[in-house]
C-alpha cells in the first residue's frame, strides 16, 4: 500500500518534499503545535486527523507559511520555509483554506486564473503556458463544462472542484488543503478524494486535513494523528487505525474491521442501545 | 480574442473623446466643434477661442483627472477591503481633505495651488484612519455596514467642523461655498498642472497594485499562498487612494458617490478583475464627471448646478441599489 512512496527519485520528488523539525506554534493562550516532526513524500496523499483542535489546521497553515511558528523549521524540498519569497513559495505549495472567500460575480475561468498569480511578474506577463495550465486544471477537476459561469451560481461540490482547480492551476509540486470534503454530500466528497488521489499517484505531495475517519482510512497512503498538538500516531491506515488509536486520539469506543473488498480499515463507533 | 476583448475599451476611448468634445463645445456660450478645434490646434485671440482654451480646456482636463481620480480610488477601496460598498466619499476620505484645505486657508492662509493636494491628502488620509480606528473598535470589521456608518459618523464630524470654520470666516467662505458643493467651476491650468503628476503616480501604483487585488478577493489567506503579501498590498492601495482622493478633491472638492457608482458600472462590462477594472474605471469616471460637468453647466444655464450635486442624485440610489442587493 506504502510502495508508492518508494516512488522513482525524480526532480519533481525532491522539490516535493516535506520536513517538519521541532514545530512549536502558540495561538493566543494555547500551545497549538509542540515540538511537531514530520515528513511528507511526494507522490503519497498524507492525511491529518486529530479531533477538533488539536493542532492538524494549525499544522497545514505552518506548511502553506500563513502563519508563523514560534519555534521550528519546515523544509519545502529540502530549502528552508522562511527562506522561500512568498512568491517562490506559492510556486512549489498551493494551499486552499476550509473557508476561502467566494468573490462576487467571478467567472470560475477567472477563479482559476488566479492561481497563475505566483508565476506572473512585472515583466512576465500572459502566456500560452498560463492558458494550457488552465485549460488543464479546467478539466482535471471536470468543471470545463461551466469555466463561464459565475461561481455564486454552482453548487458546494462544483465550487469545491473549482477551489482545487484553482491550486492545480499553480502547478506546484505540493498540494495543501484544508477539510476539502467538508459540507459536501458523500458522493462529491468520494469524487474530490479520488481526484486528489489520482494527483498524488501522479506525483504530486497531497496533505489534507480531513474530519471523515473512513474517507482518510480509504484514500490516505498515510496517516498523521495528531493530540493536544503532538503527532500521536502516523503510518498506513491499517497501522493507525486500531481501537487503542481511536479510544487515545479521538475518545471513541470504536470497532475496526477490514473492508471486504479492499482490505483497508473502516471504524464502527460502538453505540449504545 | 483580442478583437472582443479590445471593443469595450475602444468604445469607452471614442465614449471620452466625444465627452470632451460636447464638454468644450456646450455651454453658456455654445461654441461649434469646428470654432472649437480651430482654437485648440491654432490659438487666436477671438472671445471664443478665449473661453475654449482659457476656461473650458483646463476645466475639460480637470473633470478628466478627478472623475478617473475618484474612480480608480473607489475600485482600490472596494477590493483592498473587499466592501462593495467603499468609496472615498463613505469612508470619510472627502471630508477630511475637504476639512484640510478649508482649514488651511481659513486658518493658516495657504491658498498657493500647490499646497492643496498636500493638504487634501493629509485630510483624507486623517479621515480615513478615523473611521479604521472606529471601525475597528466596534470590533464589526467583517461587516459590510460597520465601516459605513463610522464613515457616515467621521463625515458629520468633520463637516460640522468645516461649516463651524466657514461661519468664523465668512469672506473665504464665499470663495470656498461652490467648490464645497464639489465643482470644477474655476479650474484653471496651474491647478490642473499641480494636481496632475499626484493623480498620474496613484494611477501608475493603483495599475501596479490592480492584479494583486483581484487575488486578495479570495480572502488574505488564499491570496498570501498565493504569492501576495497581503499587507503591503493593502498598504500601497491605500497610498495610491489618497493621492488620488487628493488630487480629485484639490480640483473639485468633494465629490460624493462617484468611487461608487463607476466602478460597479464597469464591473456590468468589464468583470471582476481588476487589471481591467482600474483602466476601464479610470476611463468611464472621466467620461461621467465630463458628462456631469456639461449637464451641470447646460441644464438651468445661465445658471449652473455643481456637478457634485449631479453625482450625488445618481449616485445615491446606486448606493441603495447594491445595499437591497446584498440585504
Amino acid at each position: 500500500m506504502a510502495d508508492a512512496a518508494t516512488a522513482t527519485s525524480t526532480a519533481s520528488d525532491i522539490s516535493g518534499r516535506i520536513a517538519v523539525r521541532g514545530l512549536s506554534v502558540r495561538r493566543g493562550d494555547t500551545q497549538a503545535l509542540r515540538d511537531v516532526d514530520m515528513d511528507v513524500a511526494p507522490g503519497e496523499m498524507t492525511v491529518l486527523l486529530g479531533r477538533n483542535g488539536c493542532g492538524k489546521s494549525t499544522l497545514l497553515r505552518a506548511i502553506a507559511g500563513v502563519l508563523r511558528p514560534g519555534a521550528g523549521t519546515v523544509e519545502i524540498g529540502g530549502v528552508p520555509r522562511a527562506r522561500l519569497s512568498a512568491r517562490k513559495a506559492a510556486r512549489r505549495l498551493a494551499f486552499l483554506p476550509q473557508a476561502p472567500i467566494l468573490p462576487e460575480g467571478m467567472r470560475v475561468r477567472d477563479l482559476v486564473a488566479q492561481g497563475r498569480h505566483p508565476h506572473r511578474g512585472l515583466v512576465r506577463h500572459w502566456s500560452a503556458a498560463d492558458d494550457a495550465a488552465i485549460e488543464r486544471a479546467l478539466r482535471a477537476t471536470d468543471v470545463a463544462d461551466f469555466a463561464d459561469r459565475p461561481l455564486d451560481a454552482l453548487s458546494g461540490g462544483q465550487r469545491q472542484r473549482c477551489w482545487i482547480a484553482m491550486t492545480l492551476a499553480q502547478e506546484t509540486p505540493i498540494l495543501l488543503l484544508d477539510e476539502p470534503t467538508t459540507w459536501l454530500d458523500l458522493a462529491v466528497q468520494l469524487d474530490i478524494m479520488r481526484l486528489l488521489a489520482r494527483l498524488a499517484r501522479e506525483g504530486r505531495t497531497v496533505l489534507v486535513v480531513l474530519h471523515d475517519l473512513n474517507l482518510a482510512a480509504a484514500f490516505a497512503d498515510r496517516i498523521v494523528m495528531l493530540r493536544e498538538g503532538r503527532v500521536d500516531a502516523r503510518g498506513t491506515p491499517t497501522e493507525v487505525m486500531t481501537e487503542a488509536t481511536l479510544g487515545r486520539v479521538f475518545g471513541l469506543d470504536a470497532q475496526v474491521i477490514a473492508d471486504p473488498r479492499t482490505g483497508r480499515p473502516v471504524c464502527l463507533p460502538r453505540i449504545a442501545a | 480574442m483580442t478583437g472582443r476583448t479590445l471593443a469595450a475599451p475602444a468604445a469607452l476611448g471614442l465614449l471620452l473623446l466625444a465627452a470632451l468634445g460636447w464638454h468644450v463645445t456646450a455651454g453658456a456660450h455654445a461654441v461649434p466643434i469646428g470654432a472649437a478645434l480651430d482654437a485648440l490646434w491654432s490659438g487666436g485671440d477671438s472671445y471664443e477661442a478665449a473661453v475654449v482654451t482659457q476656461i473650458r480646456l483646463p476645466r475639460a482636463l480637470g473633470a478628466v483627472l478627478a472623475g478617473a481620480a475618484l474612480a480608480v480610488a473607489g475600485a482600490l477601496m472596494q477590493g483592498a477591503t473587499r466592501n462593495p460598498l467603499a468609496e472615498p466619499g463613505l469612508f470619510g476620505l472627502l471630508a477630511g481633505a475637504a476639512l484640510a484645505v478649508v482649514a488651511g486657508q481659513g486658518l493658516f492662509g495657504i491658498d498657493t495651488p500647490a499646497a492643496l493636494p498636500v493638504l487634501a491628502a493629509a485630510g483624507a488620509a486623517g479621515g480615513a484612519a478615523m473611521v479604521l480606528v472606529l471601525t475597528l473598535a466596534a470590533g464589526g470589521g467583517a461587516g459590510l455596514l460597520t465601516p459605513i456608518l463610522a464613515g457616515a459618523a467621521v463625515t458629520a464630524f468633520l463637516a460640522a467642523l468645516t461649516m463651524l470654520l466657514n461661519l468664523l470666516d465668512a469672506r473665504s467662505f464665499e470663495d470656498l461655498r461652490v467648490w464645497l458643493s464639489g465643482s470644477l467651476a474655476g479650474v484653471r491650468m496651474p491647478l490642473v498642472a499641480t494636481v496632475a503628476p499626484a493623480v498620474a503616480v496613484g494611477g501608475a501604483l493603483a495599475l501596479a497594485v490592480a492584479p494583486k487585488l483581484t487575488v486578495l478577493a479570495l480572502g488574505d489567506e488564499t491570496a498570501q499562498a498565493l504569492g501576495v503579501r497581503v499587507g503591503r498590498t493593502r498598504a500601497a492601495a491605500f497610498a495610491a487612494v489618497v493621492a488620488l482622493t487628493a488630487g480629485a478633491v484639490a480640483l473639485a472638492g468633494p465629490l460624493a458617490f462617484v468611487g461608487l457608482t463607476v466602478p460597479h458600472a464597469a464591473r456590468l462590462v468589464f468583470g471582476t478583475g481588476y487589471a481591467r477594472l482600474v483602466p476601464a474605471s479610470a476611463l468611464l469616471g472621466a467620461v461621467y464627471l465630463l458628462a456631469a460637468d456639461t449637464l451641470g453647466r447646460t441644464l438651468l444655464a445661465p445658471a449652473e448646478v455643481s456637478a457634485g450635486i449631479l453625482t450625488a442624485l445618481v449616485g445615491a440610489p446606486v448606493f441603495v441599489a447594491l445595499i437591497r442587493a446584498r440585504a
